[in-house]
């Protein structure tokens, strides 16, 4: 049951696109509205959602694509972009480390605790990267919903 | 419990957003310009000052259930944003003050109202 796949939305983020952060996590939480009412729940998958976002408009050089698989029991992200990519995965994954640009930081973006948050939040992460690209995965489950 | 009433009273903070809920209740805040830092500490029971005033403050608030966003040292967020807030309802509040003495005033009040 908790395998069923309820829906599928797909976003596309532009690099350097920091006005519209958020703008996928606020649509993602009223289109789950129906299926996951717990206000915690949407809260979690909200910030790594976010995050997600933030992460692609400040690191990408073209940006990335979003989905978000949306299960009876959780939903799944998949984030994928083209690069640069993350030199160092256990420095990028240290509280405080961050190589977001000037402009990013006077925005409120690249505290170097975006990817932490996930890890926080989410139950499940996964993180992949070569100079050719980066790929995100990570789950939240409504432990509400077995 | 603290309510946005008894801080506006209080603090002269100026509503930025129509129909502000008086009776809007809170017993926290959390001072930081960093959306990661608010985005990992906020809750529906927490207030958030901060001087940004870019429309992504609104993502943060509407995501975490913020009660409330106070508008710290004067900074004033364009009409867009104001516009973007209500439609959303989120409730924002401005004030003068800089944000170590919002922070220092408010603590004080919780402080009060907590231990009597």
């Amino acid at each position: 049951m908790g395998n069923v796949v309820i829906k599928t939305l797909k976003y596309s983020i532009g690099a350097s696109s920091y006005d519209t952060v958020g703008s996928k996590a606020m649509q993602v939480k009223k289109a789950l509205r129906d299926y996951f009412p717990s206000k915690d729940y949407m809260r979690r998958l909200g910030v790594c959602v976010f995050e997600a976002e933030a992460n692609m408009a400040i690191h990408t050089t073209s940006g990335g694509e979003l989905s978000i698989v949306i299960y009876t029991n959780r939903v799944k992200v998949v984030a994928v972009d083209s690069g640069p990519g993350i030199r160092d995965i256990d420095k990028a994954l240290t509280p405080g480390f961050t190589t977001a640009p000037e402009m990013a930081l006077q925005l409120g973006f690249g505290g170097g605790v975006g990817l932490n948050n996930i890890k926080r939040f989410a139950d499940c992460f996964w993180l992949e990267s070569t100079k050719c690209g980066t790929t995100l995965i990570f789950e939240v489950w409504n432990d509400d919903i077995t | 419990m603290m309510t946005l009433r008894n801080l506006i009273d209080h603090l002269e903070l100026v509503p930025l957003t129509k129909n502000i809920d008086m009776n809007t209740s809170f017993f926290n805040a959390y001072a930081s310009d960093l959306l990661s830092n608010a985005l990992a500490v906020i809750d529906p029971n927490t207030l958030w000052i901060t001087v940004q005033v870019h429309g992504n403050i609104l993502g943060v608030g509407s995501i975490k259930q913020c009660p409330a966003i106070i508008i710290s040292e004067g900074s004033i967020p364009s009409q867009e944003v104001i516009d973007k807030a209500n439609e959303k309802d989120i409730q924002l509040l401005a004030s003068q003050l800089p944000t170590f003495e919002l922070s220092g005033l408010l603590y004080a009040l919780l402080k009060e109202e907590q231990c009597g």
